[in-house]
């Protein structure tokens, strides 16, 4: 990788981003919603505030957390194949995940994820190369009440990539478990290969919901990586100062590291501070702004020289209702800097709106930017074989280098080609019918649907799986009234 | 007095100054003027104004809140005197977020601004039950209802709640507005409510919705 990472903040800044939340620590604390766990916070050290559901850390707590922080860990996929080291400075791409809804190819519309599309979505994933790690789109057909246990299911069929996904439903905690150590063969290769990272997220401002305390403490009990997202609202649930806001994101979340460590130390987690921007002309919170991508650029910072951690961050994550050029411009710019920085994933391809929906062709688009922001990373190497003295002594005489020794040594060092792109001359790009980027995506989607075949779940797993759910049926929807 | 008075309180309106507003509004009332034309001709001309600006992208959303947050003030000491005199408000508007849902933040934006036109918000807060929303409009005699969802699971809150408002011979007597980043018009309307698609809209459509009810 690059030997000069892009940094946005001086060392003194992040200094005191960190001192201020130590601050804000001691003097303001966190709201923690579950009693449990301020019993756990209070018998870890931490003080409760009288008659409030307030948890003050000292800062003793925080060093003594951030010791047992991991700064690179496995994450497996259900094919061995697909596992890889997360911060060790190679740059994974995950698709974005969340909505309940789609734009459909065929029509343009946007209507209800479907179960079939839940499945495509991860079919896709598997397919691409720059994609390594599968988040959800929930179908709209199954039950609410155990949806996500359905989607994780549909995943596990549709791809052996690692998958991130969260919970819907707090109930569903014990049964993604389950499920994730059925595919992975017990519990004990679960821990040494997680196949899934969950994701939880504190609650603006200041507040770690029950769901959130329960996931640190499963997630920490299983060695399953879990990966910290909190996205207060510049000016709304944050301050509306960029810096403001990322002192609330960064006290809500090294909270959350704090407890995990403590109760787990070396437990794997993920920093994700994805601040969302408040437009204060219309009252939308922005994922696409050029401020976000400042304050992603500023968290990669925070997450990599304060804490050690590894970090995923919003990339492809486009305010664009739609596949066009603002989708192209923000997508771009939201990849490249958080890159430069040095993020160990980047999240967000496929999605549109902020997150609200999902477009199949976008994410073969953000697949393929992903792959060129990876590359931009790499950037060359400068020395006395690269910079072919010999080359530029013998153009004199040769005229051009295409057969020059140097050339013929080198011309195959990019191992990067970008597919999606065009780099024909017009005439030719004409005879191939005019297309547009989009529109090469969207064949790219057809073609990959049918012909790509994901390696199968074993049977045997499938029927312990259907089991799960069918307990999970039972037992989920009888409750909720 | 004189319309010189009205000018200034629509422009402590205007600029959010709650103090000036309700020191105005009650020399105003001093001189004589009944609340319900201070209302009108001040404190509404003024929100309207703020209003018209928002939307051209002139003000932005701190401005409104605190022009809202002066509107109140004012209405602090008129409205004794409006119920006193028989004049309805604007109109009373329950707001909350469905069932299940906890996201609130788009909720409490629509509710400040509907409170700073003039409207009374009843705020159910979130995960709100459908029977509550019902019992409420039921209890206050409430013609509008708001919900807000933003998760595709709890928008078929909104249906149900609609439907049990029918069951419960409710639907017939309130108009019901929905809003929220995954709700669609399109859906509003199968569900039998009325879009907006933001907190500003949320207002011209709360003022069609009444209007429809009093023809
Ligand atoms: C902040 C946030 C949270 C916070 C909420 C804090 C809070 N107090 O509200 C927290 C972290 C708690 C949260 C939790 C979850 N969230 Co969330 N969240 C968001 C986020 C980032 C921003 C939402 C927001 O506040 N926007 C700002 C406001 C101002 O905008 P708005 O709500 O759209 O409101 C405007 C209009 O819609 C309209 N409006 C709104 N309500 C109404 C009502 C009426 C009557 C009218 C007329 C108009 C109207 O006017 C408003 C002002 O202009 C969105 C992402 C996004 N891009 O929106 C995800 C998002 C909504 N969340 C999502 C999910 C999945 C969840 C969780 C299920 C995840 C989890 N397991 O933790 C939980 C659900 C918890 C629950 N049971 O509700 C998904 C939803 C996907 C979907 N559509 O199904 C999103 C889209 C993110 C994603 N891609 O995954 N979330």
């Amino acid at each position: 990788m690059i030997d000069n990472k892009w940094r946005i903040l001086s060392g003194n800044q992040i200094n005191q981003i960190h001192e201020m939340t130590l601050r804000v620590f001691s003097e303001v604390g966190i709201e923690v919603l579950q009693e449990k766990a301020r019993r756990t916070w209070v018998d870890l050290g931490a003080k409760q505030e009288k008659d409030s559901k307030r948890i003050l850390i000292p800062p003793a707590l925080v060093e003594k957390a951030l010791k047992t922080v991991k700064s690179d860990f496995t994450c497996g996929g259900r094919d061995e194949k697909n596992d890889f080291v997360l911060g060790k400075g190679k740059l994974f791409g995950r698709n974005g995940g969340g909505p309940g809804q789609v734009i459909d190819l065929d029509s343009g519309e946007l209507r209800n994820a479907t179960r079939e599309d839940s499945a495509n979505y991860a079919k896709l994933v598997d397919a691409l190369p720059n994609t390594q790690i599968a988040a959800p789109v929930y179908e709209q057909d199954s039950k609410p009440e155990t949806r996500d246990l359905h989607t994780l299911a549909m995943m596990f069929r549709n791809t052996s990539k690692h998958i991130n996904i969260r919970l819907l439903n707090p109930q569903s905690l014990p049964y993604f478990i389950q499920m994730a150590a059925i595919v992975s063969g017990g519990e004990e290769n679960l821990r040494s290969r997680p196949l899934i990272t969950m994701l939880e997220s504190p609650v603006a401002p200041l507040k770690h919901p029950e769901v959130l305390t329960e996931t640190i403490l499963a997630c920490g009990k299983y060695g399953i990586p879990l990966e910290l997202c909190s996205m207060p609202i510049t000016g709304a649930t944050g301050p509306v100062t960029l810096a403001g806001s990322l002192l609330m994101s960064n006290v809500e979340m090294l909270a959350a590291v704090v407890f995990g460590q403590l109760t787990n130390p070396g437990m794997p987690m993920i920093f994700a501070p994805r601040i969302m921007v408040m437009d204060m002309a219309i009252g939308y919170a922005l994922t696409g702004s050029v401020e976000n991508a400042l304050l992603v650029t500023a968290g990669v910072q925070l997450a990599k020289e304060a804490y050690h951690m590894p970090v995923n961050m919003h990339g492809p994550y486009t305010d664009s209702p739609t596949s066009d050029c603002q989708a192209g411009i923000e997508n771009t710019y939201f990849s490249l800097m958080p890159a430069i920085a040095g993020v160990d994933i980047l999240t967000g391809a496929g999605h549109l709106q902020g997150g609200l929906v999902v477009n199949f062709a976008q994410l073969v688009i953000d697949d393929e930017l992903v792959g060129m922001v990876d590359r931009a990373r790499e950037g060359f190497a400068v020395d006395e074989e690269m910079l072919g003295f010999e080359a530029v002594k013998d153009s004199v005489t040769t005229g051009n280098l295409l057969t020059h020794p140097h050339t013929l040594k080198h011309y195959r060092d990019n191992t990067f080609r970008p597919k999606l792109v065009t780099r024909l001359a017009r005439a030719n790009w004409m005879a191939e019918g005019s297309k547009t980027m989009f529109d090469r995506a969207v064949d790219k989607v057809h073609h990959l649907l049918v012909n790509h075949v994901p390696n199968p779940l074993d049977e045997g797993k499938e029927k312990q799986i259907s089991e799960l759910l069918n307990e999970a049926d039972k037992k989920l929807s009888q409750g909720v009234n | 007095m004189g319309n010189a008075d009205f000018a200034q309180l629509q422009d402590a309106i205007y600029s959010g100054d709650s103090d000036k507003s309700l020191s105005i509004t009650e020399s105003i009332l001093a001189e004589g003027i009944d609340a319900k034309t201070i209302l009108n001709d001040g404190l509404i001309k003024g929100m309207d104004k703020v209003g018209v600006d928002f939307k051209n992208g002139d003000l932005f959303l701190p401005e409104v809140l605190l022009a809202a947050r002066a509107m109140k003030s004012s209405m602090t000491v008129l409205k004794p005197l409006l119920i006193k005199s028989g004049v309805k408000s604007s109109g009373k508007v329950i707001l909350g977020t469905v069932k299940g849902d906890i996201h609130d933040i788009g909720k409490n934006l629509v509710g400040m601004m509907l409170e700073g036109s003039g409207f009374e918000i009843i705020d159910l807060g979130n995960d709100v039950e459908p029977e509550i929303f019902i019992d409420m409009a039921i209890k206050e005699n409430c013609k509008v209802i708001g919900m807000s969802a933003m998760l595709t699971t709890t928008m078929m809150m909104m249906k149900e709640t609609i439907i049990k408002m029918k069951d419960r011979g409710v639907y017939d007597k309130v108009k019901v507005m929905v809003g929220g980043a995954p709700v669609t018009p399109q859906f509003a309307e199968e569900i039998g409510a009325f879009y907006s698609a933001n907190a500003s809209e949320a207002v011209d459509l709360a003022k069609k919705l009444f209007s429809m009810q009093t023809n």
